[in-house]
């Protein structure tokens, strides 16, 4: 059990590691901030509707929620 | 006050006002059977669409037409499209420079770093374009021929909707100044209501002039601009 705390505690003193932890933190906040796009892109929709564009905006709008879970799952197994 | 009765021969007048109004542009707008679109200018992302097709918005009424849609002129957009291009390229500069003057590469990342961080800074940088296009495309204004909308998509996270019934409107004027504006001829319009919303403004809009000038003929008066 102590070496296990050691372990831990080594890892939190390796720079590269704490770099890792903030990125899929920031990461996750993207994630978040991707979402609230989609969701406004919706509201919009309702709001104004244009035949082509509204089908365009919100397929971006989920491609970017796509690449940024993405993303972050790569970062998860890669570093 | 609404005329009750009104004289037979007013009516062969009214005709020929009528037909006078007909050969006018501007009043083409005003009849919905005929539409005075320029296909140049009807395309999902124009600024300055009249009559535009496939756009409805949320309680349009059954007989209600979008006889003119505005947003900011695209030229507007060049600032946040400059600053997506220029950071887009810093990482290609950056690993360019690297070559040349090896100190830039003093600190050494691990590649799985470095791939992880340059796929998630075009990905920020995508999201920046993304967003700065949404702003712009719902920042719209809508004259229809019975109210005038305002959609503010200012933030992100920010939207009003404003409207106004076209009998509300006391004033339009229209404000067009500065070399770009002149150059680009775009320019801000103020519809002064009688509403709670005292003042709907297009900010930055194509052809301000031809706009307001539409508008000031839905309520039957005469636009003027500064």
């Amino acid at each position: 059990m102590e070496l296990d705390f050691l372990t831990i505690a080594n890892l939190f003193r390796s720079p590269l590691f704490l770099f890792k932890i903030a990125l899929l933190v920031i990461m996750a906040l993207f994630i978040i901030f991707t979402i609230v796009i989609f969701t406004q892109v919706s509201v919009m929709n309702k709001i104004i509707t244009h035949a082509q564009a509204s089908g365009i905006l919100k397929l971006i709008a989920i491609l970017n929620i796509i690449f940024a879970i993405s993303l972050f799952v790569m970062a998860l197994v890669i570093l | 006050m609404p005329d009750i009765f009104v004289a037979k021969g007013n009516h062969k007048a009214e005709d020929a006002k009528q037909k006078t109004y007909s050969k006018k542009n501007d009043f083409d707008i005003l009849r919905p059977s005929s539409v005075a679109r320029d296909p140049a200018h009807s395309h999902m992302f124009a600024s300055f669409c009249q009559n535009p097709e496939g756009f409805t918005f949320q309680a349009q009424r059954s007989n209600e037409i979008i006889l003119l849609l505005l947003r900011r002129h695209f030229i507007t957009n060049l600032t946040w499209i400059l600053t997506a291009i220029i950071f887009s390229l810093i990482p290609i500069v950056f690993i360019v420079l690297s070559t040349r003057f090896p100190l830039l590469t003093a600190i050494q990342i691990p590649r799985q770093f470095a791939t992880i961080l340059t796929l998630f800074y075009y990905l920020i940088l995508f999201s920046y374009v993304f967003v700065n296009f949404l702003t712009w495309f719902y920042n719209v204004f809508l004259v229809t021929n019975e109210r005038v909308i305002d959609v503010d998509y200012s933030n992100i996270v920010v939207h009003n909707v404003a409207e106004t019934r076209v009998g509300q409107i006391e004033d339009v004027h229209y404000v067009q100044s500065g070399f770009i504006r002149g150059l680009f001829n775009f320019g801000d319009i103020f519809i002064q209501t009688a509403g709670a919303e005292k003042i709907f403004e297009a900010l930055a809009v194509p052809k301000p002039r031809e706009a307001a000038g539409i508008i000031a003929d839905l309520i039957g008066k005469e636009a003027h601009g500064t």
